[in-house]
């Protein structure tokens, strides 16, 4: 014997004589709950615990017709699946219910029990069909919750942690400043470099999951290219001198330094770049960056930079994955496979274009070109910015709760403290 | 330089005294620097006064507090030293000048 389905089937009817037959007919086959009227048969349905999966509803009936009953049952249970009993004179009905999509089938009275019953099964399977959708749908619906929270996590992790790593960054630099042995100058040159690279996988990491959720905006405002380039010498310097290799920084950008950008988004990818480049370049070899204009005008250039190693190349068929997410060759190479990623999507983000040449055996070029609005020099007339400047004097309002901070923010702004000293 | 290490304190000097610049960290206890900011601005004598803020992450995903409060300039922790510096000193004497 087959098992009967474990949902009932709820038959609302005005004629006690229908309904006595009907439970006697199927009962064998499905669980059978009645009511006579549509308020009854509704005060069933609100209950979920009587767990009914098929509504059958007399057309007919005082009070409340069929497609009443059918279109209040659906609004609150809209898994349920309905089926009208219905007179031929009422066939306009039945079929607008269907068109309306309120109702799966009608069933013309007087009904033959074969074909009801195959359009009971009909309706039992649509009613299996719908409830694995709501279950579907609600474990979708989690799956997005927890997608969420999880991006969440993961900024709100990089964020607190990026802080520490940068107090801790700031006082290897001053460490470094300061009077060392030999041997302690290695040891700080060391929690220096490593102090970069984490806020560099910090920084991707952060871009990433608000890349991932559409929060990454550019920032645009007027900088200066040699500022930028020597903020890239300076995060560096160290790191070049402990993976011993040579920078060789190749400027051909005569008379254009005044840009409007995102110099952080551009100082990321050239992180990005510069930071695998020293990965995969070995001891006593050379690192390039170009810089050159492709076009401009009176208004904008169009820059192209390049990263060149001397490493080991890259495989043709690995180039093309090269930028793509998670399929980066770790397999050979390791690293966080964010930088390039994330590098590509601050390109495109800038407008412009990220590419790679390698040829196996003899290195890599990493290039992208992006086009920047000509800034105007704002520094004209004024003294140049040599930190001779000081603040000494202003009256300054800080706001910090570390003391940490404090002493930091106290030591850049009041002359004659060197940062060494602290 | 006079230094408060919360927000309410920062909001309660600013409706005294004015200043050249302020500079609010991103986290502090009691009162969020989103809040702090709005606050100064309604007090008063410091309503166009620039505000810094001390950033860990990009100021890209600040756009919120930048655009509503309208923080004048952000600057991303670890400081560097002259950047710092002349942005504080853009921001003290710099717009006056061009005003």
């Amino acid at each position: 014997m087959v098992r009967k389905p474990d949902f009932k089937i709820l038959y609302v009817d005005d004629e006690p004589k229908s309904l006595r037959y009907f439970k006697k007919t199927f009962s064998s086959d499905f669980i059978i709950v009645t009511a006579d009227s549509g308020a009854e048969a509704l005060d069933i349905l609100s209950d979920a615990g009587n767990n009914i999966g098929i509504l059958i509803a007399d057309q007919r009936m005082p009070e409340m017709t069929g497609v009443e009953v059918i279109q209040k049952a659906r609004s609150f249970a809209p898994e349920i699946v309905s089926l009208l009993i219905t007179a031929y004179m009422d066939l306009d009905v039945a079929l607008d219910a269907i068109n309306g999509g309120h109702i799966f089938q009608f069933i013309c009275k007087p009904w033959s029990t074969d074909s009801l019953k195959i359009m009971l099964l009909e309706a039992a399977q649509e009613y299996e069909r719908n409830r694995h959708c709501l279950i579907l749908e609600q474990k979708n619906r989690e799956l997005e919750e927890s997608r969420r929270t999880q991006e969440r996590f993961i900024y709100t992790l990089s964020h607190e942690v990026r802080t520490p790593v940068g107090l801790s960054l700031n006082y290897s630099d001053a460490l470094l400043e300061s009077t060392l042995s030999e041997e302690q100058r290695e040891y700080a040159t060391s929690i220096n470099v490593v102090n970069q690279s984490l806020l560099s996988v910090l920084d991707n990491t952060l871009d990433y999951s608000m890349w991932e959720s559409g929060k990454l905006v550019l920032h645009e405002f007027p900088f200066k290219l040699s500022d930028l380039l020597e903020r890239i010498e300076q995060a560096f310097g160290l790191q070049f001198k402990t993976a011993n290799v040579n920078f060789v920084l190749k400027r051909s950008t005569e008379g254009i330094d005044n840009l409007v950008g995102d110099p952080d988004c551009l100082f990321q990818v050239l992180v990005n770049l510069l930071s695998n480049a020293i990965k995969y370049s070995a001891a006593g070899k050379e690192i390039e960056l170009s810089i050159e204009i492709l076009k401009s005008s009176d208004r904008s250039v169009d820059l192209r930079f390049a990263v060149t190693d001397t490493g080991e190349g890259i495989a043709k068929a690995i180039m093309d994955r090269l930028f793509k997410p998670f399929s980066q060759l770790q397999t050979a190479r390791e690293g966080s496979g964010l930088g390039l990623l994330i590098s590509k999507e601050l390109v495109t983000m800038m407008g412009g274009e990220i590419g790679v040449n390698s040829e196996q055996g003899k290195g890599s070029e990493f290039w992208f070109e992006v086009e920047f609005w000509l800034g105007s020099d704002s520094s004209d007339g004024e003294e140049p910015l040599n930190g001779s400047r000081t603040v000494e004097g202003i009256p300054i309002l800080l706001a910090e709760d570390s003391a940490v901070g404090q002493a930091m923010v106290d030591g850049l702004l009041s002359p004659g403290i060197q940062r060494g000293d602290r | 330089m006079e230094i408060v290490e919360n927000g309410i304190d920062a909001v309660k000097k600013a409706k005294q005294t004015l200043y050249a610049v302020i500079i609010l960290d991103c986290q502090m206890p009691e009162m969020s620097r989103l809040e702090a900011t709005l606050a100064i601005r309604k007090a008063g004598i410091n309503r166009n006064t620039p505000i810094i803020g001390l950033t860990a992450m990009p100021a890209s995903l600040l756009e919120d507090e930048w655009v509503v409060a309208g923080i004048d300039s952000y600057v991303t922790k670890p400081l560097e030293g002259r950047e710092f510096v002349d942005t504080v000193y853009r921001l003290a004497c710099g717009d006056k000048e061009n005003d």
